[in-house]
């Protein structure tokens, strides 16, 4: 099993890669998961001609739920609390662990199952449970496996995507002093006698929340193992964390978005458990928890909604679709972004969430091909945002003088036509001599490892004027 | 200002047109459930055969039977003898006679209604986990995914779907609609009052795909789902 050392944080994106580039086990292990999701996507996107235009309403609904974010959270709260749910708010990472701690530390701070939430991951809620002096388990196999390894998780609807069964067969016979197999079916029972035992004991669950629907303060959780749905029945306190951009205005919208969600995560028509909570459980109900909190969190999200770029970013439904279709996200897997949400999104709304300083190098790590933008079921134009933080992060930055006058002179030169086309007949000659030479074009990266393409004989404009002649002739 | 009120009036303040009353919401979104209606998820026809296709597709074992009493013979061989079964409070159930065929089956079988499941009553959550068989009625059927609605009431607890290693769903043929949109209007009367805590739509038996993305039932919740769509409930 390869050991990473560097820590997983934006700022060392740079060193993050270069560990993970050259582990062939990882990468092949990233390939074959992005791809299979892939496939399989592709297969149930088929079902409907018009899944573009399926895309183009559901931008248009979540761009008017974020255009009155104010009076559909009003609505959800007040429907939520008139169904007995309890609704708390949350400015930050740190005011949300203190709300959801201090529910459970009333109801005796002892075990505290999990199921999986990205927005969990992102106020490190498990970690702070732990601090507070409670049991907090990940019941999600993929979260447990990396709970059990002590990492983060490496893809937003696959945690463990980066690790091979052989990997988890030797923690797991490590760390639960199980004989070893790397049968994911045997490592499957395995996770579920230790976590069904959990489930019975636990006193609080916590979990995310895939969907808010504002008409009647209902949450919605998607999964496929059950884990959501014990984690939300069993014990005797259900706390859901959410960010207020999951609000949908109503159920209709709800079935659209869970067409379009199951898919483009996973390849599924529906996932295996999709559930719809309202309120805590009613009198005549004979099991469900019987005090359910709902924190709605903001961290960052009145500001991103705030900036007419980047609020798009707040549309994003969580599928991963735009990671696995990734060609750098495929190279590199989730670790090697820093962050717990990674790939093409991640590398949005991180610069958002930790602040630019720390994340500056995310958004430069995409090679802007915009296969993101085409598979987003929600049609976040993610290149182009990348484009709005390079930009933006470009114009702030001091020093790199060499670039600034390599820029420079391209202006002057580009801006005068007979410069250009004397400069490019320059190039042209000498360009095959760097290519021969061993010195050859050593750009910092990108030279090291290639050879410089071969340039053409003739410049665009020279084929042009050619063409034109041909057919005056003709 | 309180974190509640601070949220409030950032989004106050930042609309994209803070002017917009509540009425050119309303309109706004009534364009937009135009454009949602007038998908092509929503136009598909309530047919038996796709969702018998589709649930079979998901991993769900899938029967049709043409009345209740072959429902009741089929289930009486499907589950076999000395079981340990839990049923849901359902006329459909009461219909079929469901108790006595099991007892006649020698397999032990308790009512939902028997037992509260709170989190006191920790000898009862052991005895759901230890069932065989959990058997409900699904509320609808979606013919374009093959998944089904249940819901927690007081006549089935949210467990009895979610702990034993079956789930046996029985689904008249009638309750199937197209897809999730001809179910909406069911998941707000359920949302409502006088409905439910929790409607699950379920869509195969549980399962991951989290170890290299080799498909695996049977995680946390049933490792069979098996559903019984039965033409002819009179």
């Amino acid at each position: 099993m390869t050991k990473f050392t560097t820590p997983i944080e934006p700022e060392n994106i740079k060193l993050l890669i270069a560990e993970r580039i050259h582990d062939p086990q990882l990468r092949g292990n990233i390939a074959r998961a992005t791809k299979t999701s892939l496939v399989k996507r592709a297969v149930v996107v088929e079902d409907f001609p018009d899944w573009e235009e399926m895309r183009g309403v559901a931008h248009d609904i979540k761009r008017h739920v974020m255009d009155n974010a104010g009076k559909y959270l009003a609505q959800f709260e007040e429907r939520a609390s008139s169904a007995g749910a309890q609704v708390h708010f949350a400015a930050d990472a740190e005011q949300a662990s203190r709300i959801v701690c201090d529910i459970a530390a009333r109801h005796g701070r002892r075990v505290a199952v999990k199921s999986k939430s990205m927005t969990g991951e992102e106020i490190d809620l498990t970690h702070a449970l732990e601090r507070a002096g409670l049991e907090a388990i990940e019941t999600d196999l993929g979260e447990y496996i990396i709970q059990l390894a002590g990492e983060p998780p490496s893809h937003i609807t696959a945690p463990a995507l980066h690790k091979s069964r052989g990997e988890i067969g030797q923690l797991f016979a490590e760390k639960l002093g199980i004989a070893y197999s790397d049968d994911p079916e045997y490592l499957t029972k395995v996770a579920r006698r230790i976590l069904r035992e959990d489930f019975l004991r636990a006193d609080v669950g916590v979990s995310g929340v895939n969907f808010a629907v504002a008409e009647s303060g209902s949450i919605c959780i998607v999964e496929n193992e059950g884990n959501a749905r014990l984690s939300t029945t069993m014990p005797k306190v259900h706390i859901a964390v959410m960010g207020f951009e999951k609000l949908l205005p109503d159920f209709e919208s709800l079935s659209l978005f869970l067409n379009m969600l199951g898919r483009s995560a996973t390849g599924q028509r529906i996932t295996c458990y999709t559930s719809v909570l309202t309120g805590p459980r009613r009198a005549g109900e004979h099991d469900g928890p019987e005090e359910l909190h709902i924190v709605v969190l903001d961290n960052g999200r009145t500001r991103m909604l705030s900036d007419p770029q980047l609020r798009e970013a707040l549309f994003c439904i969580r599928c991963g679709a735009c990671m696995n279709v990734c060609p750098v996200y495929q190279k590199i897997g989730g670790h090697g972004y820093g962050s717990i949400y990674p790939g093409p999104i991640g590398s949005i709304i991180t610069p958002v969430f930790r602040g630019v300083e720390r994340a500056a190098a995310m958004p430069f790590a995409s090679s802007l091909c915009g296969a993101c933008s085409e598979i987003c079921p929600v049609r976040i134009d993610l290149h182009h945002l990348l484009m709005t933080w390079r930009e933006r992060i470009s114009e702030k930055r001091q020093g790199k003088i060499a670039e600034r006058i390599a820029m420079r002179l391209f202006q002057f030169i580009a801006a005068r036509t007979a410069y250009f086309d004397f400069s490019g007949r320059l190039f042209r000659m000498f360009a095959p001599l760097l290519r021969d030479s061993d010195r050859g074009l050593r750009t910092p990266v990108w030279g090291r490892t290639r050879a410089f393409p071969a340039p053409p004989e003739k410049s665009f404009k020279q084929l042009w004027a050619e063409k034109i002649e041909r057919e005056g002739e003709a | 200002m309180s974190a509640r009120e601070n949220l409030y009036a950032a989004l106050a303040g930042m609309s994209a047109e803070p002017s917009a009353s509540d009425m050119e919401k309303g309109a706004a979104l009534q364009s937009l459930q135009h454009r949602l209606r007038a998908l092509e998820f929503g136009k598909r026809g309530a047919d038996v055969d796709l969702f018998l296709f589709r649930a079979a597709e998901a991993g769900t074992k899938v029967h049709r039977c043409s009345s209740l009493q072959e429902a009741a013979s089929l289930l009486s061989t499907h589950i076999g003898t000395g079981k340990h079964c839990i049923l849901a409070s359902d006329p459909l159930i009461d219909r079929m006679e469901l108790s006595r065929i099991l007892a006649g089956n020698q397999c032990h079988s308790i009512r939902v209604t028997d037992a509260d499941l709170g989190v006191h009553n920790a000898d009862a959550r052991h005895g759901y986990a230890a069932a065989d068989f959990g058997i409900t009625v699904a509320q609808a059927g979606l013919a374009d995914s093959g998944a089904i609605l249940i819901s927690s009431s007081q006549n089935e607890s949210r467990s009895v779907s979610l702990l034993p290693v079956e789930h046996v769903a029985l689904l008249p043929a009638d309750r199937i609609v197209p897809s999730l949109l001809q179910a909406a209007p069911m998941l707000r009367a359920m949302a409502g009052d006088g409905g439910t805590s929790a409607a699950t739509l379920v869509g195969g038996p549980s399962k991951t795909a989290d170890i290299e993305k080799v498909l695996v039932t049977g995680v946390h919740g049933p490792a069979v789902l098996t559903i019984i769509v039965i033409e002819n409930t009179v």
